[in-house]
């Protein structure tokens, strides 16, 4: 019993019996705020840490519908019923240039595009051929196709950033918007995921909060070993006890945020489907250190009724987002200088439409990164056309940008990693698309 | 770092169950009548394995497996079952706990014991038996629920009138004509499937429904899945849930529920393919991903299901239900992975398909791999995946053999498997229902608990079904709702279920309250941790009846009760 009362030890556990000690509401001074902090909340821009924000469209998003090639005669003789219609037809897309255009749902996003700050990766894809999701997935979340592995590339950034052995504890050093902590994140062991941050606490009855909080936390504490006789202990290294221990102590935290109580500025507003990115928006506002947010998204496997600018199952899905995407922006004001979402899929979808209205698993697709370092308003990668020769297998938008190149690019020219072998392992540094203004 | 390699060396438990002479008894038909489950097994098991053509030496070799554990072929050991359960056949009340955590929804009160007298192969014998059973008690707890259960014609007619299917109605508006009455039906149709899973006495028949809603994953709020999603589970999955899993593939292929969720009802060879339900059957419900497969053999098996579909929704006298279209038949031939099938083959050459691919020795090892992640860990030991592979190939694809051979091998009772694996939201919701003695209350409230556990019953919108290895789900997020529901459960605020906990828990001092509750709640016992942080709240509580529901809430919501 005394070692318990023994709070010293462990910051992590300190701050979960000092309760109390820091008060970090959002909208008043902290107590306890740590110089570095400080200073990066008073001058966003000389000490501020780089936020990255990963938006991943799970199901495979049909790149020739978010980024249109409407130059492209082959795109509409290949898709006579769900090809988003040329700029300037009714719900055409939105131009951005001769050749492309964006969803009319995405339109949201155009200002950005024209004010530099959004650029778009083409024909970007995995050197990996599967049309799994489930690989493909995984391979865009490790960042290394073809293996298997239980990292992450985020993981193991954050990891390299900063190892995790004691954690500050007002940290939030990463948030996953989603049920699971996503592959991407894991190797990195405090993360906190969860599907609405705002629900993110112990919910209990007034009286009974304090005690309950106080008994799981002293039972989620892996640091006190505690193998009873004759069975395997269950304490050592368990992710569960952490996890637990984790979720208590954020869930503190969170609480005291008030994100209920959140207001977005510069007129920006979200919805319902949306209101992750409000979460995202305040927790960075609060400086409490977020590094990385993932949010992952679903709707995207639209083999039928797909659907063409205005109706259909992706439209449906897309419109939360380009609306949202384009208050986050507006809501982040100077801020964003720091930021940079980056909008990705496992792969793309076939050319032609299917008998049903829809489309099937493909290759290459299309990445979106919009942030106030983007080199924006242009489309990267080679294009490399939708004749039929110039087709992956036959079928699919060929892949002539790997993926994992503008992970590095990210790596380096936004996250400031000198050495991106540690997050990228085996991959050689492709050619520099120059995505970042330096 | 690459993944943790399955763990090839397993320890076996010290007081190893035994499982000799479930050959003997299996053959020689021996009685197993348990005056406690109220029906006789005699001769069941072997009817059954008669009736499948199945030799006894198949059935002893399902049944004893490669790898039987310590301590086995003691001669003229006592029937299972037989009183005091004295004898080579009888399990500790540990291996009992441990059977149940992962063959059934975890034990209510007094199971450990029951299991332990009767024994393993009783025990499995009686769940597996294939004759339906009188269950008054089940019954009566889904009376409240059962109407979501009605045929899929029978819920849109009671919806929309007796004549909404003769209409002419398509199938956009008639959707959107039901669309006011899905929710409650859904959250019905959860309801009938934990009420199974806390009520019902064959516990390892609901088990395997649940793994095969996983399997065969249909998303039940998609468009027209909602009228079949029951019919689907209650009238496929169930049924042959136990049976060969053939069967299972060639009825969960011609469902309407997977056809729309799969988008089959409209691969056609006029409109154009569509591959989706082609790739899911390939990579998700038989070969797997590493099958051996590529996308010429997609297009194939696409091109030989064109024109399974369904009936059209508004012609007079048409049930809803599944139809082969001939004129949407590509009439080609095709080759899968290098199988032939020759022009014109119709109908049957998609049965052809589904019945050569349910016997690969992919699909084999792709099943086996599963359900050993299923019952035995995330990481299945290379023994048992051998063992149950075997089992499937010998037996043709029994799953009853399969679940046998799982279940004999050593790796399952090994002191590493044994509390290690992640219970999912559905056992914890589960076991912790059936722990207290509580059962669902005839509302549907806690198909919203199930959700904010992160998987709503039938709502998986992708074709993998919830993931079943603890690194793909677990979250910090995850983990604070199962304290609260922990909470909830414990203190007598849990909507949706009708707790009692008086009978359970003594009033009386703190430390008589705490030895019981670790022996109820926690299978292997809590850890000192546990125990002491449990204990430390509990001297605060002056109030009797308090402290037994803080108690309650406590070791519902520990790291050992998360496992199984």
């Amino acid at each position: 019993m005394t070692s318990l009362l023994h709070a010293a030890r462990s910051s992590r556990r300190s701050f979960g019996l000092a309760v109390g000690a820091a008060t970090l509401c959002l909208f008043a001074p902290r107590a306890a705020r740590s110089l570095e902090e400080s200073r990066a909340a008073l001058a966003p821009g000389s000490a501020a840490r780089p936020v990255l924000v990963c938006l991943f469209l799970r199901g495979a998003a049909d790149g020739l519908s978010l980024v249109v090639p409407h130059g492209e005669g082959e795109y509409y003789k290949a898709r006579p019923r769900i090809a988003i219609a040329r700029p300037g037809q009714t719900d055409g897309a939105v131009a951005l240039d001769e050749r492309f255009g964006l969803h009319p749902r995405l339109g949201p996003l155009a200002a950005a595009y024209r004010g530099g700050e959004l650029a778009i990766v083409h024909a970007v894809g995995s050197p990996h051929a599967t049309r799994s999701h489930f690989e493909a997935q995984d391979y865009m979340e490790t960042g290394m196709p073809g293996q298997v592995i239980s990292e992450g590339w985020l993981g193991r950034y954050l990891q390299a950033q900063r190892p995790l052995a004691e954690p500050s504890s007002d940290e939030l050093r990463a948030v996953a918007l989603g049920h699971g902590t996503p592959l991407a994140l894991r190797g990195y062991p405090g993360v906190v995921s969860a599907p609405r941050l705002r629900a993110f606490a112990l919910r209990a009855p007034r009286g009974l909060r304090r005690p309950l909080e106080r008994a799981f936390l002293r039972m989620y504490d892996e640091d006190r070993g505690n193998a009873a006789p004759e069975r395997e202990p269950l304490r050592d290294g368990d992710q569960l006890l952490r996890t637990g221990h984790d979720a208590l102590t954020a869930a503190r935290r969170l609480r005291k945020l008030g994100l209920a109580q959140y207001q977005p500025e510069h007129g920006a507003t979200y919805s319902k489907e949306n209101e992750a990115l409000r979460d995202v928006a305040a927790v960075i506002k609060a400086d409490v250190g977020l590094e990385v947010a993932w949010l992952d998204i679903g709707g995207w496997d639209t083999h039928q009724n797909q659907g063409n600018g205005d109706t259909g199952r992706l439209a449906r899905s897309l419109a939360p987002w380009g609306a949202g995407l384009a208050a986050f922006r507006a809501d982040l004001g100077a801020r964003f200088e720091h930021v940079l979402v980056l909008v990705l899929t496992e792969f793309g979808r076939t050319l032609r439409e299917n008998g049903s209205g829809g489309t099937d698993h493909g290759h290459g697709s299309a990445m979106l990164l919009l942030g106030g370092r983007v080199q924006g308003g242009k489309v990267y990668g080679r294009w490399p056309g939708l004749e039929p020769a110039a087709l992956w297998e036959g079928r699919d938008l060929a892949v002539t940008t790997d993926y994992r190149d503008v992970y590095s690019e990210v790596a380096t020219g936004f996250l400031g990693q000198g050495d991106v072998s540690r997050i990228l392992p085996g991959h050689p540094a492709g050619p520099a698309l120059g995505l970042f203004r330096s | 770092m690459a993944r943790a390699a399955p763990r090839s060396k397993t320890q076996c438990f010290p007081r190893a169950p035994n499982f000799n002479g479930h050959l003997r008894r299996v053959c020689s038909a021996r009685a197993l009548n348990d005056p406690m489950l109220g029906f006789e097994t005699k001769g069941k098991w072997a009817g059954a394995a008669i009736g499948l053509g199945l030799s006894c030496a198949a059935v002893g070799h399902w049944a004893l497996g490669p790898s039987v554990p310590n301590g086995v072929a003691a001669e003229g050991a006592p029937a299972a079952g037989s009183p005091a359960g004295a004898g080579a056949a009888a399990l500790d009340l540990q291996a009992a706990r441990h059977l149940l955590d992962r063959f059934a929804f975890g034990p209510r009160p007094g199971d450990p014991e029951r299991v332990a007298g009767l024994g393993l192969e009783a025990w499995l014998a009686a769940e597996l038996d294939a004759t339906p059973l009188e269950d008054a008690e089940l019954g009566a707890a889904l009376e409240p629920y059962r109407a979501a259960l009605a045929p899929p014609s029978e819920l849109v007619e009671g919806w929309l009138g007796a004549d909404a299917l003769t209409l002419g109605m398509d199938g956009r508006e008639l959707n959107s004509k039901l669309e006011p009455y899905f929710r409650d039906h859904l959250a019905n149709l959860a309801l009938t499937i934990l009420t199974r899973d806390v009520s019902s006495q064959r516990q390892l028949l609901e088990v395997m429904v649940d793994f095969w809603s996983n399997h065969f994953n249909v998303f039940a709020p998609k468009g027209l899945v909602r009228v079949f999603a029951g019919d689907y589970v209650e009238r496929v999955l169930r049924p042959l849930a136990l049976g060969r899993f053939e069967d299972l593939l060639v009825a969960t292929a011609r469902h309407p529920a997977m056809l729309v969720y799969l988008d089959n009802a409209t691969n056609s060879v006029q409109g154009g393919l569509n591959e989706n339900y082609a790739r899911e059957l390939l990579e998700l419900h038989t070969l797997g991903v590493a099958g051996g497969y590529d996308q010429n053999d997609v297009v194939n098996v696409a091109r030989i299901l064109t024109g399974w579909s369904l009936t059209r929704p508004g012609q007079p006298g048409t049930p809803l239900e599944f139809r082969f279209r001939a004129g949407r038949h590509d009439r080609g031939a095709k080759v899968v992975l290098g199988q032939g099938f020759p022009a014109g083959g119709g109908e049957g050459e998609g049965l052809r398909l589904l019945q050569w691919l349910a016997h690969r020795p992919a699909t084999a090892h792709h099943l086996a791999t599963k359900l050993c992640r299923r019952f035995v860990a995330d990481d299945p030991p290379a023994s048992c995946t051998a063992a149950a592979e075997r089992s499937y190939l010998e037996s043709g694809g029994e799953i009853r053999a399969v679940l046998t051979a799982i279940v004999h091998d050593q790796s399952f009772w090994s002191v590493k498997t044994r509390g290690r694996k992640l219970k999912k939201p559905l056992e914890l919701v589960a076991s912790a229902l059936r722990i207290c003695g509580a059962r669902p209350d005839g509302t549907t409230q806690l198909a919203q608990t199930l959700r904010r556990l992160g998987e709503p019953l039938l709502e998986e919108s992708v074709p993998t079904g919830y993931p079943e290895t603890e690194a793909e789900w677990a979250s910090s997020g995850g983990l604070l709702h199962r304290m609260s529901f922990a909470s909830d459960l414990g203190l007598g605020r849990l909507e949706g279920a009708r707790v009692e906990l008086a009978n359970l828990l003594p009033d009386g001092a703190v430390d008589a309250l705490l030895a019981r509750g670790n022996e109820l709640f926690l299978s292997r016992g809590g850890g000192e941790q546990t125990l002491r942080a449990i204990r430390a709240e509990l001297l605060l509580q002056p109030e009797p009846l308090e402290r037994r529901q803080l108690a309650a809430a406590l070791f519902l919501g520990s790291p050992e009760f998360q496992r199984q």
